[in-house]
């Protein structure tokens, strides 16, 4: 078969025969391990997966040969050979495969599905481009520190469809970011051609319509690939900002070890075997009187001896522990909590009290740095920002683009680097964009990659104040549902600062809510410390003493408690009130103890009810505080619907005092 | 018809807003749109267009002060020249009248049903019992039916059974001296009074008195089990009460198996009567039966010749006797000339009596309940085990004057064995 050859010219040319051995086993590794573990999951000896890159080597060690060492990588699965060269062992990638204790993402994810973040890969997760904000928030941080790290956000060509992607490209455009976009276009996104993915001829040429350059290049020639990634890497370096590169490059087998890939061609077969990666790069080598057969051959029995042996001593390392499963949801706190003597106040709103903490956040620790829609020159649409552009500056206190999942998932790439970004939402009703950056990425990575996320999506919640179905949900339960975030809800000046400056300080992704009522309710003002102090998450508090019955509310809905406390106390009924302030982790403690004091409970909610906080709350005081009980648990929620915008349907919508007062007389 | 501006809410982040300025005065005529105030609020400094057309009666907020949205800022007596929004007005009034009203109307409409169920629920034993109720109420081993239900439709609540163990603590543990005044007002309530003695009550005191000045009185006791009779009993229980219209009771087996001891031991079934120098063992046996009228007396109706009866008779014969004397239709007969005598404390949950015997009579009989206790049973090899068995006391208080332990331990004996071991089968079929 006649063999398309390939020169070097650029960087790569200058590259000694010892830095060209190092890529070229890379690339052979790369080809050898997935062809034995291809041969292993068809032979039944793996579960799970198997994405095998074969026929993208180029385009894996390229890309990892381009960057410099200290260049941050967030790909896919199919990038095992970037994770090799960036230094990740053979023993950690055969660990992860086996489900492993010892491997990178402890048994939690399987096969390639994991990153070495020491080592400069980021978590790989299936849901793609994932990552891609992840690597534009760390490339953030290092336009914020002056660090010169680049990140390289590489996926498939199916992935650019995605709104992720697009956000990504586009932040770190009008930002001017460190990051360089590369697309591995081996044909197939899964099963579909390029045709069924992209209305442009090619991938690059998208790049017009976010102004920054971009390169078509052949991605099975490793000096092109070489050349043109570190290019690009330096060029973002030196801080001109990113750029698109589309390797074009073809996947030897499916897209997984069980999908046969009959959907190619017979032709496009042969034009792309004549182009095969290694057997260029061998060509190459030879030519130039570098390296000889033999010595190619001789390394490939070196390497396929490594391989077996590797896979059969990590066969038989130690599965993870059943009864560990629940570590590792959040990271340990490992600084002390923030005191102060409080005794210098000053009268505050809600807001005002939020506005206090961000400004004294940000003036203790510069890591600390806000992003969001209209919070610089314009103070934010409530103005909790006010008076911190001024004073941070663009950097500290960034306005993004409409992008609420691009800029969360940054808000998790800066975290990893280092940072405690705040990210504020304008409504927390725009969170669902942002769950999948929320879900996938923050609440994940301590528990797979073993990396904390300390970073905080603050933003206003709640209905009354007639802004229709859009802009006043209760998100709370929404979010509780997933594992490995906190969520935290203050209900009073006091408590807000206390929290936030708690939440920015936990080492874990906290979601802190604001409700938007509160934040300038005339009779919420009070003294609120100066200085820096903390709120406890996860601790409750009673607001209110009483014997006869519980309620247990949060945001919001103190304040009708409290109201409702009042109206039934002329009525002899005392009501005990819980303000839990956070929901996830739940004080389950406070509740229960209230209960078997007063036998009574009634939960309080303005978040619709089914499948919420109050069910939760209801569950856990039927399962652990039944022989405490008088009477049948109470709740005390909105309907089961959209929040309409008419005055009068909003207000039936919003539990009130007189619901509060009804449910629990009915019980007496 | 006066009209209402209130606080206007600019932009829907705004929820309070400072009063700049007021345009108008108290007495000022103003159109509808004229400006009236200038308010200031986060978002934006305004004049605020009046609403109405009228007269201003009254400024309700003072210059600078900072109020809600919604919150009352002026009063005008509006005219008639706008009426198409003073209806519009009027209406939003009236339904907003509605909406605080209705629901305290439902409450009290509901209210006023569960008071008229709250009677003869109380009554109702099948009540639920929450978990709380249900803990302490096991921990402390209280009697439900003591404890007064004030929850909904009689339903005891935490508070009731806290009331009620309070209450009785109080009067068994406190001393005197550290009374608290709630502890005084509980005695308090029930007022004292003083009335005449009832010719019932007083025929009973001098027979108690003269009883126990007359005889020298023992008690004794056994222990029965009475797992023999229970079968018997809770098989045949449903079809008696239907065939019979009454329950078919412990008292009937025990009192057969007394005519039968009394026989064996005909001294029991005797008079004695020192100061005459006479004692005479009765022929027939008479059997007294005491009968509670309902916690406002005491009489002994007699089964005459009860030696006659079966075991169905004899249930009968109670019943019908009961019955008789609690609707007072008793004649003479009915209430003399028993010959020895049962009193059926059991039926009022006894663990142990001390009766008082009934004179002429020289012993009396008291059954003690019958309850399910762990017993110990030796099988015929030896071994033993534990069973669930219905048990209870028998004890007979007995005039030592006439006889002594021995014959009294026979007695009961007797009465235990036939309980225990009689085959009664026949007797109900």
């Amino acid at each position: 078969m006649q063999i398309e050859k390939i020169t070097r010219q650029g960087y790569s040319a200058t590259l000694s025969k010892e830095v060209l051995w190092d890529i070229y086993k890379s690339m052979k590794m790369q080809r050898l391990l997935e062809d034995r573990l291809l041969k292993m999951y068809k032979g039944g000896q793996l579960s799970g997966a198997v994405y095998p890159g074969i026929g993208q080597e180029a385009c894996m060690a390229g890309i990892g040969a381009g960057m410099d060492s200290k260049d941050i990588f967030g790909g896919t699965h199919r990038d095992l050979g970037v994770q090799i060269k960036k230094g990740v062992t053979l023993k950690e990638i055969a660990l992860n495969f086996f489900g492993k204790n010892d491997g990178p993402s402890k048994g939690r994810d399987g096969n390639s599905h994991f990153g070495v973040v020491d080592k400069g890969t980021l978590m790989v997760v299936s849901p793609l481009p994932d990552s891609a904000p992840v690597a534009v928030g760390w490339a953030l941080a290092s336009q914020q520190s002056g660090s010169g790290v680049v990140a390289v956000a590489n996926c498939g060509e199916g992935a650019t469809a995605t709104g992720t992607w697009h956000e990504s490209v586009n932040m770190a455009a009008v930002l001017n970011l460190p990051v360089v976009f590369t697309v591995q276009n081996n044909q197939f996104a899964y099963s579909s051609p390029n045709d069924t993915e992209f209305g442009t001829p090619n991938v690059a040429d998208r790049a017009a319509g976010y102004g920054i350059p971009a390169k078509i290049i052949d991605g099975n020639d490793i000096y092109e690939v070489i050349d043109a990634i570190h290019d690009s890497c330096e060029n973002a370096r030196n801080g001109n900002g990113p750029s698109l590169i589309e390797l074009v490059t073809f996947r030897h087998y499916g897209h997984a070890g069980h999908d046969p890939a009959e959907y190619v061609n017979d032709e496009v077969r042969e034009f792309w075997m004549k182009r095969d990666p290694i057997a260029r790069f061998e060509d190459a080598l030879a030519q130039e009187g570098l390296f000889t057969t033999e010595q190619f051959v001789s390394l490939s029995e070196d390497l396929e001896a490594e391989i077996k042996e590797t896979l059969d001593w990590a066969k038989n390392q130690d599965d993870p522990d059943p009864k560990n499963e629940e570590l590792d949801m959040f990271a340990e706190r490992k600084t002390p909590k923030i005191e102060n003597s409080e005794n210098n106040k000053e009268t505050m709103n809600f807001i005002e009290a939020i506005t206090n903490g961000l400004d004294e956040l940000m003036d203790n620790d510069e890591n600390v740095f806000m992003m969001g829609e209209d919070i610089g020159v314009f103070e934010g649409a409530f103005k909790a920002t006010k008076g911190l552009f001024n004073k941070y500056g663009p950097f500290r206190v960034i306005d993004t683009s409409i992008s609420e999942g691009g800029f969360t998932g940054a808000a998790v790439g800066a975290a990893l680097a280092g940072k405690k970004p705040i990210v504020e939402l304008q409504f927390y009703d725009f969170v669902y964009p942002a769950l999948d950056q929320i879900t996938t990425e923050a609440a994940k990575y301590n528990w797979k990659a073993g990396k904390p996320v300390p970073m905080v999506v603050r933003g206003p919640t709640g209905a009354g104040t007639r802004s229709g179905p859009f802009h006043s949900i209760s998100p709370e339960s929404l979010l509780a549902h997933h594992p490995g975030i906190k969520v935290v809800a203050p209900s009073n000046p006091y408590d807000a600062k206390g929290l936030l400056v708690a939440a920015v300080n936990d080492p874990n992704p906290v979601m802190y809510l604001e409700h938007k009522k509160l934040y300038r309710k005339p009779d919420l003002k009070m003294e609120v410390p100066l200085g820096l102090y903390e709120v406890e998450i996860g601790k409750g508090k009673i607001v209110k003493e009483g014997s006869d019955i519980t309620i247990v509310t949060w945001s919001g809905m103190v304040s009708v408690a409290e109201q409702a406390a009042d109206e039934l106390s002329k009525d002899g009924v005392s009501v005990e009130i819980v303000d839990i302030r956070t929901i996830v982790p739940l004080d389950e403690e406070i509740i229960l103890n209230s209960v078997e004091k007063t036998s009574n409970l009634c939960i309080l909610q303005e978040d619709v009810p089914f499948s919420s906080i109050a069910s939760e709350i209801s569950s856990l005081v039927a399962e652990k505080g039944f022989w405490n009980l008088d009477n049948p648990i109470i709740k005390v929620t909105p309907p089961n619907t959209h929040i309409p915008f008419a005055p009068v349907l909003e207000d039936a919508f919003i539990p009130s005092v007189e619901k509060v007062v009804k449910a629990i007389k009915e019980l007496q | 018809m006066s009209e209402i501006v209130t606080m206007p809410q600019l932009g829907e982040t705004v929820t309070e807003g400072t009063i700049l300025r007021w345009l108008v005065q108290v007495g000022d005529e103003v159109k509808e749109d004229d400006p009236i105030l200038e308010i200031s609020t986060d978002k934006v400094d305004t004049e605020v267009p009046s609403p109405f057309s009228g007269k201003v009666t009254s400024l309700m907020v003072e210059e600078g002060e900072t109020v809600e949205v919604g919150a009352s800022l002026l009063e005008l007596d509006g005219d008639s020249s706008s009426p198409a929004v003073v209806e519009k007005v009027k209406e939003k009034g009236s339904s907003e009248e509605n909406n605080i009203n209705e629901p305290v109307k439902e409450i009290i409409e509901e209210v006023k049903v569960e008071n008229t169920d709250l009677s003869p629920a109380v009554k109702n034993n099948n009540l639920k019992l929450s978990p709380v109720v249900r803990k302490i109420v096991s921990e402390n081993n209280l009697d439900l039916e003591q404890i007064p239900g004030t929850g909904s439709g009689g339903r005891i609540t935490r508070k009731d059974v806290e009331a009620y163990m309070a209450s009785g603590n109080s009067t068994k543990k406190q001393p005197n001296d550290t009374l608290s005044q709630k502890d005084v007002k509980q005695t308090e309530s029930p007022k004292a009074t003083t009335g005449e003695i009832s010719r019932l009550r007083r025929r009973i005191a001098e027979n108690m008195v003269m009883s126990k000045q007359t005889s020298a009185h023992v008690m004794t006791s056994v222990e029965v089990d009475y797992e023999n009779v229970e079968i018997l009993r809770s098989k045949h229980k449903k079809s008696f009460k239907e065939e019979n219209g009454f329950s078919l009771t412990y008292l009937p087996f025990i009192s057969l198996a007394t005519i039968y001891a009394l026989r064996e031991h005909p001294v029991v079934n005797s008079s004695f009567d020192l100061d005459k120098d006479t004692h005479t063992i009765h022929s027939h046996i008479n059997l007294g039966v005491a009968v509670d009228l309902n916690q406002e007396g005491l009489l002994v109706g007699t089964l005459r010749e009860a030696d006659s009866f079966s075991l169905k008779g004899l249930a009968r014969k109670i019943s019908d006797t009961s019955v008789k004397l609690r609707e007072g239709s008793y004649e003479l007969d009915d209430v003399s000339g028993s010959t020895f005598t049962i009193s059926n404390n059991g039926s009022f949950n006894s663990f142990l009596t001390s009766p008082i015997i009934n004179q002429p009579n020289v012993a009396i009989l008291s059954t003690e309940s019958v309850k399910k206790r762990p017993v110990v049973i030796e099988a015929q090899d030896g071994t033993d085990s534990i069973a669930i068995r219905h048990t209870g006391l028998l004890s007979l208080t007995w005039d030592h004057r006439v006889f002594d332990g021995s014959v009294a331990l026979l007695f009961l004996n007797s009465i235990k064995e036939k309980l225990e071991n009689s085959d009664w089968s026949q007797e109900l079929t």
